[in-house]
């Protein structure tokens, strides 16, 4: 089998294992409690429940120090079943007994094999048409979403999953420090640097303890997964948001193919990174804010409407029952919303009116005049809707032991505080995974705060929210906190983060030099930006502002003006920083997150201010949560900008802008999607039926991604391959040498020289020793000098072509030489002993130590496996009687002081 | 009361039971050949067609072709001498042997396979520079033995020659010996007594100077200590090396610290060092493994009183009854063909003789279990060879028997004596093998006269010391044989507990049971069938080369060979001519079948399971 296609097999493997866990198994025990909700919104809420519970197991036995595969496989299967069984009543009792009595019978031979597999076969059969049904009702109506996502899927591995199969390697070079982190979880020792939002960890550990990936394998394909689901997360946020079906493909469609982005902006989606990672939480949670505002409205209008009819309404009914509902209503309203039934009959029993004397149905769901954002109305009545409110009581009495069949089935329906559970999950795991999400996220949230400042500043919102986000950030900094009280300290790139949001200067921000890898392809956007920073200087500067570059006030010492001369002076400051705030606004924009010309970004600028525009129009037809959605989106993409110029308007910058341009560009299609689906609603707001709508937003799709593939706008692949060669931080022979090994070579039998990276990738199962180190003893060629590594066999990395190791210079690509081995050794600390020619000096020392060694051992070392540019040899050794491989081949130190 | 009808019936079935049983007994027996020796071929080799090593004139040495012969600088007489010569013969090499290495003129024209330096004779401190500018031209040095630690300790040339960065200690006694795999057939070895019982078997010289090797050596044989000193601890590295290679320049220099070279079991160090001095060896072998049951069946009860006080029964019935059931099933569940050598009576002078009644029962049994019989010379102190021929010749005719004895037994000290009186005795006249006890500098096979080989006996069957499972796993190395002797007049004569049959019978089993098993791959024989084998190992000759994967391999003198083939991380995937079996990782027994054999390899580890395409 190929490397390649061991590779799609990984990446298939770990697919499903993630969707698994994250989706599968919260639908297998939540599906029939969510139901009542959209698909999208189901995906998110599994999804966001799939990965809070992991990411929190995890973290539990991490702490408890019992995390074992068995461990996390008893914690995640028998909670699931315990909970499917409860919150579902399934009677196990009964089904085991009904078995076990089956299984009596047939051995007992009371009952025939041919019954027991007739009642199997009608199981089966029962199953399977239940599957069916799901299929048909789910899969069908949503054919044409199921052709644009597989469309989409297919289009990513084309853009970033075809890049798993030409390099095998890691993409970035931090993503080795994450494995050391997560190799450190195999011996429970979470926080192994310190203490960090472990959450990618935490997943990536889960899968490759319960599943029984090596987490070298996990990092190197997890990127596409993680990739994947991100659009996805964006998909179903539109997909949830928009009133029109297909307006999301707008926006997903274009981010996904469109080439209007720099490089910079999406080239980390090739790498594993926490940071990408914690992008799949943002938009869910909030989805989930803006649903909550929606629906949470719909349940205090609900309340309030009932509180004012009730004696009107009541007054057909008999007074004990009427009596007894009333005082049901009374207790339940403030704590429960009118939808359920269940509740209102337990508080009900409480006034001991008995259960059998309430009827269920005879409580009817009201029926509220406004959907949830995209959602259609859940109708149990068939009644034709009557004003606002059509009336809570049914019309007959049934007896509960009286109802026909179909009718005793309870009914659910969506609540608020799930969406708000949603949030506060979503919320919490950006923190737990990496704080840039959740700075992202808290700046959403502020536009949303913006955007429903008209509902959230009212008592019975604004206390929900807040205590929504301090759980959601107890949460998250709960397992942080307990290690950091262990005694664990902080990890240094936390230090760094906390300082940078201390910090005011943009110089501090700009050079410091974060743990991750960050690349910067070259970007003839540059001279834009250059004349757009200079206008926004000179309009600064040329406007007399009282600012100062560091935005300090400067002190005037000139004698005080008068108030027409203060006042404008007032205006034109106030206008030389709007105008500052612009250029610089489309001048970072072009810079660092759109590759297109400036007037269009400009113009996208102001489609921000469009879309708060298009807001405030829906409100004023009564679209009042709809419209605030669309504010909401609206001030966020101006806020994102905002805090990608902060630096240059005197505020603290949070983020790198390289890192901000990922955010932003991650965000656009939700303006691009909000703005096309706001005209289309206001479009066709009259229209009872929608269909014309979603037809609209349907030519929308097919008009965007034709005039991206028409206008020769898709990603462009050239500039992708360039990409991939200096992303590379191992050899593609390296790793199919490090598969081969692990698989083909027991357990802590064998060693690799190489450098630096198998360190961490061949954790769990064999050990490693640094090329330096290794030719540093025995530099001199001492007689007495010994290396000896102790394990059966040893492997030798060797690149005969020796890569960039991050670092290009002068001479990359040249081939290692005698002149290489013959220069002297790099000095034994830090990577840079790895990068430009010092790894050509290493590799070369290192090639011509190996023909020395063979010339020596001709017999006991092999070449494992040689191509043009990476040889990997192999020699067995005797574990009573190591070899010392300090040998004078030639090139040690003092054989060249000797010949000069 | 029976019915008469019942009566009948019972009868009618003991008349079918009795039938079926004495039936295929019957059939058996008149079927049976155990007169007939179907070991004894008729057509055999002669020595006279034996190969010959050339007597090499050191004046003509430069005759020869590069790697065509092997140098020897030492006594050709002394001990070391006598085994480097028998090794070249059973290896078909030419041997060149120089008294003083200023005698021998090296020349890179004329590079010989090896160079093989007994320091007893040769000055090695003086020699150094010599040595090194042969090892430099790419020559193999095999330093046999080494002088005094002092002087190796005074000569930094001859240390790094030998790969020594130390001499930690003149002499220090080890706990036991290891010795590594892929050295000599059979695998890892700890010759280290754990258990008490175990100190029985210690025999080896555990006293030696310590040599810490340098890098650039690989060991082959270390010392063991228990805990080494003080600030060396828990590095196996620096255990006291006994046999190890150094690469030095363009050459390689094997050495041997301790005596094994001068006795039979250097042949075996010698063919594993040619093996790991390049990618591949060939060489030819016997290819048999003998077990013989020396003084069985006896047909005198010279020992009753004893017999009967140790197992209730005359010296006839514990040989039949006690005895013989476990030998046989010692056969039968190790493919063992044995030669049970038999003396008609140990003691001539007790007036107890011998009866030949037992005689076709015996060779019936053989005849069952693939057992061969043959004879032993074998007495009490007060016969004369001469006599004892005399008598047993008289018991031999007597009985008439067809069977042709052509194995045959001797004592070291009647070797001499027996050549001269065997062409008067008739009933000798079909011996083909005479086997004798083995000895150190002795052949382990040769040709006793032109028409008789002589084997050797490799081992003992009642004890095992590590000693011997060196020499065993030595010799089985060179020539893929053994000889194992069971005498059985230690049980038929006990002197103490320790030589009861309970406790020999154990002994024995366990024995062959344990060490043999890593040559089962050689065939199991009977000493004549091990008498072809031999003649053909003396008389053949061969010749092979190495080409890309093949090796070619030309046999010449006989119709069909054995050779072992070892190799370096490689095995056979396919042969011509014809067939192999596989001994170890790396070592195959080729039966060459056809003058010219081609012999296919590949690379034992199979390419990566997953490519890079």
């Amino acid at each position: 089998m190929s490397m390649v296609m061991l590779t799609i097999f990984h990446l298939i493997g770990i697919f499903c294992a993630y969707l698994f866990i994250t989706v599968a198994l919260p639908s297998y025990v939540f599906g029939r409690k969510l139901c009542v909700y959209r698909v999208p919104v189901r995906v998110m809420l599994y999804f966001l429940i799939g990965n809070f519970y992991v990411m929190n197991l995890v973290f539990a036995l991490q702490l408890m120090k019992i995390s074992y595969p068995a461990t996390l496989i008893i914690g995640t299967f028998v909670p699931a079943f315990v909970t499917r069984v409860l919150i579902n009543r399934i009677p196990v009792f009964k089904i085991v007994t009904d078995m076990v009595s089956n299984l009596r019978k047939l051995i007992g031979g009371q009952m025939g094999r041919r019954t027991a597999v007739h009642k199997l076969g009608k199981f089966t059969g029962k199953q399977l048409s239940r599957f069916g049904r799901w299929l048909g009702k789910n899969l069908f109506p949503g054919f044409i979403d199921c052709v644009l996502i597989l469309a989409m899927v297919v289009v990513l591995w084309w853009i970033y999953g075809r890049n798993l199969i030409e390099q095998f390697g890691y993409k970035a070079s931090d993503i080795i420090v994450h494995n050391y982190w997560i190799n450190a979880m195999d011996d429970n020792n979470i926080f192994v640097a310190g203490v960090y939002p472990h959450g990618f960890h935490c997943v990536v550990y889960y899968i490759h303890a319960v599943f029984g990936y090596d987490v070298y394998v996990i990092l190197r394909v997890f990127a596409f997964v993680q990739n994947v689901m991100i659009h996805m997360m964006l998909l179903c946020f539109l997909r949830a948001c928009c009133r029109s079906r297909y307006a999301a493909y707008i926006g997903t469609g274009a981010y996904v193919i469109g080439d209007f982005f720099a490089i910079n902006s999406y080239s980390r989606y090739y790498a594993t990174l926490p940071q990408e990672f914690g992008m799949l939480f943002i938009f869910p949670g909030i989805y989930f804010l803006f649903a909550y505002f929606q629906k949470r409205k719909q349940e205090v209008e609900a309340h309030e409407a009932l509180g004012k009819s009730r004696k009107k309404r009541f007054k057909w009914l008999p007074s004990r029952r009427k009596k007894a509902i009333e005082a049901a209503l009374d207790d339940t309203v403030e704590m429960v919303s009118l939808d359920e039934p269940e509740r209102v009959l337990a508080v009900g029993s409480l006034t001991e009116v008995s259960l059998e004397e309430i009827d269920l149905d005879d409580i009817r769901m009201l029926e509220l005049d406004e959907e949830l954002p995209g959602q259609k109305v859940q109708s149990t009545d068939p009644t034709p809707k009557r004003g606002r409110l059509h009336g809570i009581f049914g019309r007959k009495r049934w007896n509960r032991s009286e109802l026909p069949k179909g009718k005793r089935k309870r009914k659910n329906y969506p609540k608020s505080w799930i969406y708000l559970t949603g949030f506060v999950l979503s919320f919490a795991m950006t923190l737990a995974v990496h704080f840039y999400g959740t700075m992202i996220a808290g700046v959403f949230c502020m536009a949303v705060a913006v955007g429903y400042g008209f509902l959230l500043f009212k008592k019975k919102y604004f206390w929900n929210i807040m205590a929504a986000g301090m759980i959601s950030v107890t949460l998250a900094v709960l397992p942080m906190v307990l290690a950091f009280i262990g005694g664990t300290p902080l990890e240094g790139s936390l230090m760094w983060a906390m300082s940078i949001i201390q910090s005011n200067k943009e110089e501090e921000v700009s050079d410091k030099t974060v743990n991750e890898e960050i690349v910067i392809p070259e970007n003839s956007a540059t001279g834009g930006i250059a004349a757009d920073a200079a206008m926004a200087e000179g309009s600064s500067t040329g406007a007399g502002t009282g600012y100062d570059g560091g935005g300090q006030h400067v002190v005037d010492e000139t004698p005080k003006p008068g108030i027409g001369e203060r006042m404008h002076g007032l205006v034109t400051s106030v206008v030389g920083l709007m105008q500052t705030i612009w250029y610089s606004t489309c001048g970072m924009l072009r810079m660092a997150v759109l590759d297109m010309p400036i007037e269009y970004v400009r113009w996208l600028v102001i489609s921000f201010a469009v879309l708060v525009a298009l807001g405030l129009v829906h409100r004023l037809f009564r679209q009042s949560c709809y419209g605030a959605m669309l504010v909401s989106a609206g001030v966020y993409l101006i806020f994102l900008c905002i805090m990608l110029i902060a630096g240059n308007i005197g505020l603290p910058a949070l983020m790198d802008y390289n890192r901000a341009s990922i955010y932003i560009a991650y965000s656009l299609p939700i303006g691009l999607s909000l703005l096309v689906d706001g005209i289309l609603a206001l479009l066709f707001l009259p229209m009872k039926h929608k269909f014309l709508q979603h037809f609209a937003s349907l030519v929308c799709v097919i008009l965007v991604i034709g005039f991206i593939v028409e206008g020769n706008y898709v990603k462009s692949l050239d500039r992708l391959y360039q990409l991939d060669t200096i992303r590379i931080q191992e050899p593609n022979e390296a790793i199919v040498c490090l598969t081969n090994i692990i698989r083909g070579e027991k357990d802590f039998t064998w060693t690799i020289v190489s450098a630096n990276d198998m360190t961490r990738m061949a954790a769990g199962h064999g050990f490693h020793y640094e090329i330096i180190t290794f030719l540093h003893e025995m530099e001199g060629a001492n007689p007495n000098a010994m290396v000896y590594i102790p394990t059966n066999v040893v492997y030798f990395f060797i690149e005969k072509v020796p890569i960039d190791y991050n670092l290009p210079y002068s001479n990359s690509g040249q081939e290692i030489s005698r002149d290489g081995a013959s220069r002297v050794l790099p000095a034994n600390s830090g990577v840079g002993m790895y990068q430009g020619e010092k790894r050509w000096i290493v590799m070369s020392r290192m090639y011509y130590w190996a023909q020395e060694f063979q010339r020596w051992y001709p017999d006991d070392l092999e070449t494992y496996l040689e191509t043009d540019a990476f040889v990997c040899y192999r020699i067995e050794q005797n574990p009573y009687r190591l070899y010392n491989m300090a040998i004078n081949y030639g090139y040690n130190e003092h054989v060249i002081e000797e010949e000069e | 009361m029976v019915s008469r009808r019942n009566f009948i019936s019972i009868f009618i079935m003991m008349g079918v039971l009795l039938f079926m049983f004495q039936f295929s007994q019957v059939i058996k027996e008149s079927q049976s050949s155990y007169d007939v020796n179907s070991y004894v071929r008729e057509q055999k080799l002669s020595g006279k067609e034996r190969w010959m090593m050339p007597v090499l004139s050191t004046q003509k040495e430069a005759d020869y072709e590069s790697g065509d012969f092997v140098v020897f600088l030492g006594k050709e007489d002394s001990a070391m001498g006598q085994v480097v010569a028998q090794w070249c013969l059973y290896t078909k090499r030419k041997l060149v042997v120089y008294d003083n290495y200023r005698d021998y003129r090296f020349t890179t024209q004329h590079m010989p396979e090896a160079i093989l330096v007994d320091s007893n004779v040769v000055d090695l401190a003086q020699g150094a520079i010599s040595f090194e500018s042969m090892t430099n031209a790419g020559v193999t040095m095999i330093f046999c033995n080494l002088p005094k630690p002092a002087a190796i300790n005074r000569n930094s040339m001859l240390k790094r020659l030998m790969g020594i960065s130390d001499v930690y200690m003149e002499e220090i006694e080890v706990e036991g010996v290891h010795l590594f795999g892929d050295f000599l057939l059979g695998g890892e070895a700890f010759y280290r007594a754990e258990k008490e019982e175990d100190e029985e078997l210690q025999d080896m010289d555990l006293t030696m100077p310590w040599y810490i090797t340098s890098g650039g050596t690989k060991t082959y044989m270390v010392g063991m200590l228990d805990e080494l000193l003080k600030d060396n601890e828990d590095k196996n590295e620096l255990f006291p090396a006994l046999i190890w290679r150094s690469n030095y320049n363009q050459g390689k220099v094997f050495v041997v610290n301790g005596d094994f070279l001068e006795s039979m079991m250097g042949i075996g160090i010698l063919d594993a060092m040619m093996y790991e001095d390049s990618s591949y060896d060939i060489y030819p072998v016997v290819n048999a493994q003998n077990v013989m049951v020396v003084n069985f069946p006896g047909f005198a009860g010279e020992n009753d009183g004893q017999m009967r006080e140790l197992y209730s029964r005359d010296t006839e019935s514990v040989l039949r009854d006690v005895f013989w059931p476990t030998i046989s099933g010692l056969t039968d569940r190790n493919r063992y063909h044995l030669t049970c050598l038999m003396t008609p009576q140990y003691i001539y002078s007790d007036q107890i003789e011998p009866s030949g009644s037992m005689l076709a029962f015996y060779l019936q049994q053989f005849k069952e279990f693939t057992a061969e019989a043959g004879l032993s010379l074998e007495r009490w102190n007060d016969t004369t060879l001469e006599e004892k021929l005399e008598r047993d010749g008289e018991f031999y005719t007597s009985l008439k028997e067809q069977y042709v004895y052509s194995a045959l037994f001797v004592r070291n000290e009647d070797l001499e004596q027996l050549e001269k009186l065997m062409p008067a005795q008739r009933f000798l006249r079909n011996i083909n093998t005479v086997t004798r006890e083995y000895q150190e500098t002795e052949p382990i096979v040769d040709y006793f006269n032109d028409d008789i080989t002589l084997q050797s006996t490799t081992v003992e069957a009642q004890i095992h010391t590590y000693s011997d499972d060196l020499r065993v796993r030595c010799i089985e190395t060179a020539l893929g044989y053994s000889n194992i002797l069971f005498d059985m007049n230690q049980v038929i004569w006990p002197e103490n507990e320790k030589d009861q049959w309970e406790t020999v019978s154990e002994k024995i089993t366990s024995n062959l049971d344990t060490y043999w098993k890593p040559f089962m791959a050689f065939e199991m024989t009977s000493l004549s069938e091990s008498d072809d084998r031999i003649r053909t190992f003396l008389n053949l000759d061969y010749e092979h080369r190495r080409e890309g994967d093949t090796v070619y391999l030309e046999v010449t003198g006989v119709d069909e060979g054995w050779f072992i083939l070892r190799i370096h991380g490689e095995r056979i995937s396919g042969i011509d001519g014809g067939d192999y079996q596989e001994i170890e990782s790396g070592a195959y027994v080729i039966h060459a079948q056809q003058r010219n054999v081609e012999i296919t390899l590949e690379k034992s580890r199979g390419l990566l399971n997953y490519g890079v395409e």
